[in-house]
């Protein structure tokens, strides 16, 4: 035995706090002004890059990325040092994960306004920055569990637990659902297409929420919490449970973002099922999250940290009672797509995250800059001020998603629908717009109070990094890991992770199956926490593995890989989205331009391409979407939110002539509509030399066009675009022949006319 | 009564000694897991948050 020093690295932790903070700011005025368009079109500039289209994705990536993540790295470098009692393996590393971060944020907040996106939700950045991305975060997990090799401290707190479930399912969301075929150094073609890209997008974009967004908070809490109210987690048992529930039901939950679509039903019912159950183990780690308060709700007058802790635990708990409820079919056939979903999401963002992150920020920097709070009365005030912001926020979103709800499906006495115009439901939603920019606006001032108050605390005091001594014990005798993975309990999991793996391919209404799998792993949970493995040390299972951080690792990569291969492989093999091959026609080289216009103006965020098989959807649309469809579309565009009407049906609805006064000014032909102008798409010429290497992309992905195709692909373009300025023209509109609008429009006049040509062909 | 229940569950085809076995087993592992006898064992480790830094530099 031996008494050792250790000083922690806490200079890397103060970065990230400002950076998040910084990036906080700028995320959420973004957020505002995103606000602002859908209040008042004329927000929007006529402007290329600041139209809503392109601004909503870096709304959401710097929310995500910047303020979250950087808040997340701040607490699981701060938190990780002192749970393993040993500072961070390689100050290298921590640096270039730092400035690494930053640099893809910038790069982020560059490209994106810009238009340089993959089309797929909160996974928009360009191939270069997702292998950046990849690159950074490598960096980090080596830092991280290099450190466990330096720890000081056997055992491995929950906390830890969480943040290695972040690392290694991150790196696996992120890399498979980026795989993509560069075109050039700036854009690229999701390698999955259709129902497929859209199981492996949500499948990504729920877990990103749920091992970005929550794991490593959790983690946080567990460490946070019991520091500012100095006592101990309430149960920690309970956290074993909630750990190893969560990971292991996350993963499954993902097509509840795609019930009622063209995904295969029962990939649609498994997620539904497996989100209603995730409601148990957050409602667990919620639990122990607010008891940690007991015989110390006294605080919650007091001290700003535990009211921020608090209330963003308890915004966790409604958040994670409203997403498996909103995952019940009938409910989300109700909700999905209206502001409803803006409402959840900003229950959880703002008051999950954003309070989350404001509590440890008033725990860490006094003692990071060894000094006192600059305000505590300010930091009260930004806690009511941001509450009041929230509540006004959802509040609105709940009241304009509702009417949007029962707006689109209403029915008259005579069958027909009620509100046949999808823009009186916009127009009956205006005025909760505008609450949601009071609501957001008060959430960012009380956000920049706070920034201020953070930098006032810091400049009265000095940087300080912690320091602690030690006692380095000589290594024991370890239960091996062969003992482990050999021992009876860990075969009974084996037997019940099979059985819940074979629901791929049996009907999850076999819930004989369900239930003894369940019982399986009931059981062997009780056995690894429970039954000693080592006499002598007196050891169960899990408090063995708790020793290994590798082991535990692996095994965690297991848990969410089970869910993610039992959702994600059988529709990859699937023939079924093939079967109707002969009715769907690829994109001509014009239409496939006007495509990649459309994901570039990032039109998804308010149209969807998914007609649901709801009679007011297709009484409304016409007749629902099928995954065949869809099956050439790299990437998917079925969209998640109607702040406009469905598109799959609207190809030959209207006349070009629509479409083209429609682009240039929507309100001239939509009176009420939100959408922005995009009459600078008139003004920007296609690239006609590029679409020969576009559709031979577009073929290498299997998409089947012949060599002809690609050869005179530029020459057919000319040819369409010709046709429809000739259209135009005799109609009284003088238009260049080769500008992006005439391209829109014919992408715009394909979308379903596949569908349309097949019923045709129909008996 | 049961069989409705049972419907309701999607286990239609099952017997009702499945769900009493399940329901068993579940209410088991919880008293299991939070009898209070154990609770010690986890005493030193949930400590591990609480212990601050011994100085500053």
């Amino acid at each position: 035995m031996r008494e050792t020093k250790i000083v922690y690295n806490d200079s890397v932790t103060r970065y990230f706090i400002f950076a998040s903070i910084l990036f906080g700011i700028v995320g959420m005025l973004v957020g505002v002004l995103v606000a602002a368009q859908l209040a008042f079109w004329q927000a929007n500039f006529d402007t290329s890059w600041l139209s809503f289209g392109r601004l909503r994705p870096l709304h959401t990536n710097a929310v995500i990325f910047a303020f979250v993540g950087n808040m997340l790295f701040a607490g699981i470098y701060y938190s990780t040092q002192r749970l393993l009692k040993t500072r961070m393996a390689s100050d290298l590393l921590s640096k270039i994960h730092f400035w690494g971060w930053q640099l893809i944020i910038v790069a982020a907040a560059i490209t994106l306004p810009m238009g340089i996106t993959q089309g797929k939700e909160y996974a928009e950045l360009e191939w270069p920055i997702d292998i950046a991305i990849a690159v950074v975060w490598v960096v980090f997990a080596i830092n991280f569990f290099w450190t466990f090799k330096k720890r000081n401290e056997k055992n491995i707190y929950v906390s830890i637990w969480f943040y290695i479930a972040t690392i290694i399912t991150v790196a696996v969301l992120h890399i498979v659902n980026s795989l993509s075929l560069p075109l050039d150094f700036f854009k690229s073609y999701s390698i999955f297409s259709g129902a497929q890209d859209a199981l492996v997008q949500w499948w990504y974009g729920h877990n990103a929420v749920a091992f970005f967004l929550t794991t490593p908070i959790l983690g946080i809490m567990y460490y946070f919490m019991p520091k500012a109210v100095e006592k101990p987690v309430y149960s920690y048992r309970l956290s074993i449970i909630h750990f190893w529930a969560l990971v292991f039901l996350y993963i499954w939950a993902g097509p509840h973002h795609l019930l009622y679509t063209a995904l295969p039903d029962w990939a649609q019912t498994l997620g539904m099922v497996f989100s209603v159950a995730l409601w148990a183990p957050s409602w667990g780690g919620m639990i122990n999250g607010l008891l940690t308060l007991r015989g110390a709700w006294d605080k919650l007058r007091t001290d700003p940290v535990v009211k921020f802790l608090a209330a963003g635990i308890t915004f966790y708990g409604m958040s994670t009672f409203e997403g498996p409820m909103l995952s019940i079919k009938s409910i989300n056939a109700l909700a999905h797509s209206t502001d409803w979903i803006i409402a959840h999401v900003h229950a959880g963002a703002l008051g999950w995250n954003g309070f989350m992150a404001a509590g440890m920020f008033y725990w860490l920097i006094p003692r990071l800059f060894d000094t006192k709070l600059y305000s505590k009365k300010m930091a009260d005030f930004h806690f009511w001020v941001g509450l009041i912001g929230i509540l006004l926020y959802v509040a609105a979103m709940y009241a304009s998603g509702l009417t949007q709800g029962l707006m689109w499906r209403a029915l008259s006495a005579d069958g027909t629908l009620t509100y046949p115009n999808f823009l009186e439901s916009i127009i009956a939603s205006h005025n909760m717009y505008y609450l949601r920019i009071v609501g957001g606006s008060l959430f960012l001032l009380t956000f920049i109070l706070m920034a201020y108050n953070l930098v006032r605390t810091a400049l009265s005091g000095r940087a300080v990094d912690g320091v602690v001594h030690v006692i380095v014990e000589e290594k024991q005798e370890e239960v091996s890991t062969k003992r482990l993975l050999m021992s009876p309990t860990f075969c009974l999991v084996v037997v019940g992770l099979a059985l819940l793996f074979l629901l791929a391919s049996k009907s999850i209404v076999q819930s004989f199956l369900v239930l003894f799998a369940f019982a399986v792993l009931i059981v062997a949970a009780v056995i690894m926490v429970s039954k000693k493995i080592d006499r002598p040390g007196g050891k169960s299972w899990h408090e063995a593995l708790e020793g290994k951080p590798f082991l535990f690792a692996s095994l965690v990569l297991v848990a969410i890989l089970i869910g993610g291969a039992a959702e994600i492989i059988p529709p990859l093999m699937s023939k079924d989205a093939l079967s109707f091959q002969h009715a769907a026609t690829p994109y001509t080289p014009l239409e496939l331009v006007g495509r990649d216009i459309y994901v570039r103006e990032g039109c998804y965020n308010c149209h969807t391409q998914m007609v649901r098989p709801l009679v007011s959807e297709t009484m409304r649309y016409g007749p629902y979407s099928e995954a065949w469809e869809s099956m050439y579309d790299h990437p998917f565009q079925w969209g998640s939110k109607r702040t406009g009407p469905d598109l799959q049906r609207v190809g030959g609805k209207y006349p070009d002539l629509w479409h083209y006064k429609h682009l240039v000014d929507p309100r001239s032909t939509s009176q009420g509509s939100l959408m922005p102008s995009y009459a600078f798409l008139e003004k920007t010429n296609v690239d006609f030399d590029t679409l020969s290497h576009r559709v031979k992309v577009m073929k290498q992905l299997g998409v089947p066009y012949t060599d002809a195709d690609i050869y005179l692909a530029p020459i057919n373009a000319k040819d369409q675009a010709k046709k429809i300025a000739q259209g135009l023209k005799a109609q009284g509109i003088r238009t260049s022949s080769e500008s992006e609008l005439l391209a829109m429009i014919a992408y715009l006049q394909k979308i379903g006319k596949d569908h349309k040509q097949f019923s045709k062909e129909q008996p | 009564m049961k069989q409705e229940f049972l419907k309701l569950l999607g286990m239609e085809g099952s017997s009702v000694a499945v769900l009493i076995l399940f329901v068993t087993l579940f209410v088991v592992a919880i008293v299991l897991i939070f009898r209070k006898k154990k609770k010690k064992k986890y005493e030193k480790i949930s400590q591990l948050p609480l212990q601050d830094d011994e100085d500053k530099e």
